[in-house]
């Protein structure tokens, strides 16, 4: 009885814990978000500046917040006077220009020598510089902003600007540029271009694997397919880097052969996999019947396959292909290691450098400070990334689904 | 009508040339590492000896180590709450809508991009649970990435299993806890092994994952703790392809080391092959 007992409620434990862990794991998608986003979103209500910095103004001018816009426009010298304040110049102090400045105002020397060793006299000269020019814009540390200035607000970085931003200077100081533009470009453009060659590969692979390999043939095939989707993109990349790029360097006559070709070729060979195991299982959900009524009305094997097997596995060749571009969107290392990692704007040049979103974070999140602008902006760039991948991915599941339902 | 059967012949002879190029792409790959890397791999010390003079010569034996390690931290942990719920989403979850949603779930999550992962786990390991880049928290990202491979095998292998072998269980009077533990659990376990071989290859070879939550660029003594960082044969490959000071004399151990990976990668493929072929025969599934 008391054995009987025990295994009951062993049995009772067992099965609580395999519920556990099935909603556990069905709720961790939502916990992956919550994360991501809350560290991403965090960018768009941080201040346009870096976060140890403030701007301060004369105590006179009227002005209480400047927005992202204004800032750059102040910062790139577009404006030149501030409209609400008798027109007076704007004269920017900030790090970068703090010595020219100076000198301009009369101070010869080594700035330590006349400021003191840790730039103690700093606000009081500044102090005094703001009552000759009442134009000046402050940014700096707040303790060398001089107690008579009005500190600022400045705006938070919008999410227009950080999805239609042709600039990608995270580490800009004292306002860095966070345009995502050139990185979703990177990955549309390698995107492409190994979309092109999965394509040419991967459907007639698939096709002749279903139809037309012996079965000795194919017991080979399938490991063979199988082997090559477990080889670790690190070491397709290091494959790019000695094999690729040299020779795309010579064959263009170019400066260096990290360019989006490389990445575009090696990612098609990391999506061949997916997109011809799925192809693969579409084509053999055709039913019989279908192929034996065109192979009986006299049409040849080849009719059958592109007038009946193609247009009926058409949803899951399309999905498989999805798919194939979840994964490529997704892959980092390789494109890291090829693509000659160049944040810019480069139109449909395959020949160019890019950085593409995995290859940024890959690449940045290192040197990034926790919890500062650029590690938000990276975040921001991962929730874009996943974004992407998930509805890809999500269209080609329910393709896959539908398919499956049909049968 | 003779060009019918032209156009076909032309048409296969492509489809056979093209699945050709991709058999050969593979053998090409395998063959450069291999003939690149062999000379490496046969010496002693580049499998005992520490990485030297700025990773122009010396070994990899702590990226070795390192690897074992956060392979079987995270296959450890992937498996304890990955099996079960594999399980769970066999027998015992709800059909309808909700099943639907937990199906596309965790299917998407095996769509998430490597470095989404990596960042997840340093948001939530490295810096939320304070485990500072360590082998814990590189773990247990690589275990969150391969947790939809194994749930899938596992639900899958669980599924296949014949009816007759349930109602037997259940006619003899087993209650469901037992016929899932006694007899469905052994039948589909060689299926669901299997799955986590083809698993080991993936966590063995990730990079992305373990840039920002383990790896360490250059530490010659072992981890000692689960809370040590540590170096791995993936990071160490990509640090000397692209950021060695004399890339030419650290080719060698780069191309080493990168054979080394795919032995691995093909040893478990085989394995997992073999494992498969075996208990097909075994269980006429």
């Amino acid at each position: 009885m008391a054995r009987q007992a025990e295994q009951r409620f062993g049995s009772l434990f067992w099965q609580a814990f395999i519920k556990a862990c099935g909603y556990a794991s069905s709720v961790l998608v939502l916990i992956i978000v919550l994360f991501l986003f809350s560290e991403g979103m965090g960018l768009f209500s941080s201040p346009a500046i870096d976060r140890e910095l403030v701007a301060a103004v004369h105590p006179d001018n009227p002005i209480t917040e400047i927005d992202e816009e204004t800032l750059h426009a102040l910062l790139g010298e577009e404006i030149t006077t501030w409209a609400d304040f008798r027109s007076a110049k704007v004269e920017l102090v900030n790090v970068n220009n703090l010595e020219k400045k100076l000198k301009a105002y009369g101070l010869q020397g080594r700035p330590e020598d006349v400021l003191g060793q840790n730039f103690e006299r700093l606000p009081l000269l500044l102090d005094s510089m703001l009552t000759v020019h009442p134009g000046m814009l402050i940014i700096l540390q707040p303790h060398f902003v001089p107690q008579r200035a009005k500190q600022v607000n400045v705006g938070h970085i919008s999410l227009g600007r950080f999805l239609a931003g042709r600039t990608w200077d995270p580490t800009r100081s004292p306002s860095p540029l966070f345009g995502a533009l050139p990185l979703l470009w990177g990955t549309i453009l390698v995107t492409l271009g190994a979309l092109f060659f999965a394509l040419l590969l991967g459907p007639p692979v698939a096709m002749y694997m279903a139809e037309l390999a012996p079965k000795p043939i194919y017991r080979w095939l399938k490991p063979t397919v199988e082997l090559l989707a477990g080889i670790p993109s690190v070491v397709f990349g290091f494959i790019g880097l000695v094999v690729l790029v040299p020779n795309i360097q010579v064959v263009f006559g170019l400066d260096s052969g990290s360019t989006v070709l490389a990445g575009c070729m090696l990612l098609a060979v990391i999506a061949l996999p997916t997109i011809i195991s799925v192809s693969e299982d579409a084509i053999r959900a055709v039913p019989r019947t279908l192929k034996e009524a065109s192979l009986g009305m006299g049409a040849t094997h080849w009719q059958t396959m592109i007038r009946v097997i193609v247009p009926y596995s058409a949803p899951g060749i399309l999905a498989a292909i999805l798919l194939g571009v979840g994964r490529i969107v997704g892959e980092t290392m390789a494109v890291l290691m090829v693509t000659g990692n160049t944040p810019q704007m480069v139109g449909f040049d395959f020949l160019a450098s890019v950085r593409t979103m995995s290859a940024a974070i890959a690449a940045e999140m290192g040197e990034a400070p926790q919890g500062g602008l650029h590690y938000k902006s990276l975040f921001a760039v991962g929730c874009l990334l996943f974004l992407l991948t998930f509805i890809i991915n999500l269209v080609g599941e329910l393709l896959v689904a539908k398919k499956i339902k049909q049968r | 009508m003779k060009s019918h059967h032209l156009n076909q012949r032309i048409a296969f002879g492509v489809m056979k040339g093209l699945t050709l190029v991709v058999v050969a792409i593979l053998a090409f790959v395998i063959l450069y590492v291999v003939y690149h890397g062999i000379g490496s791999v046969l010496s002693w010390t580049f499998w005992t000896d520490v990485p030297r003079e700025s990773m122009t010569s010396g070994g990899v034996f702590p990226a070795i180590v390192g690897t074992l390690l956060l392979t079987l931290i995270s296959i450890t942990a992937a498996c304890l709450v990955a099996i079960p719920a594999g399980i769970f989403m066999a027998e015992y979850a709800p059909r309808g809508w909700l099943k639907t949603g937990i199906d596309i779930m965790t299917n998407n999550l095996a769509g998430i991009p490597s470095i989404v992962f990596g960042l997840f786990g340093m948001a939530v390991f490295v810096v939320g649970l304070g485990f500072g880049d360590s082998l814990l928290a590189g773990g247990l990202t690589l275990a969150i990435m391969v947790l939809p491979v194994i749930i899938r095998t596992t639900e899958q292998a669980v599924r296949d299993i014949p009816r007759d072998l349930r109602a037997a269980s259940i006619a003899i009077g087993a209650t469901r806890f037992q016929t899932i533990s006694r007899v469905v659990l052994p039948v589909a376990l060689p299926r669901i092994i299997t799955g986590i071989i083809l698993s080991i290859g993936r966590v063995a070879g990730e990079t992305a994952p373990i840039l920002f939550t383990v790896a360490a660029l250059y530490l010659p003594q072992l981890p000692h703790s689960l809370l040590d960082q540590a170096m791995a044969l993936p990071y160490h490959l990509y640090i000397l392809s692209v950021s060695s000071p004399e890339p030419d004399k650290s080719l060698p151990l780069a191309f080493g080391t990168a054979l080394i990976l795919l032995i691995l990668v093909l040893g478990l493929n085989l394995v997992a092959n073999f494992i498969r072929n075996y208990y097909k025969k075994k269980f006429k599934l």
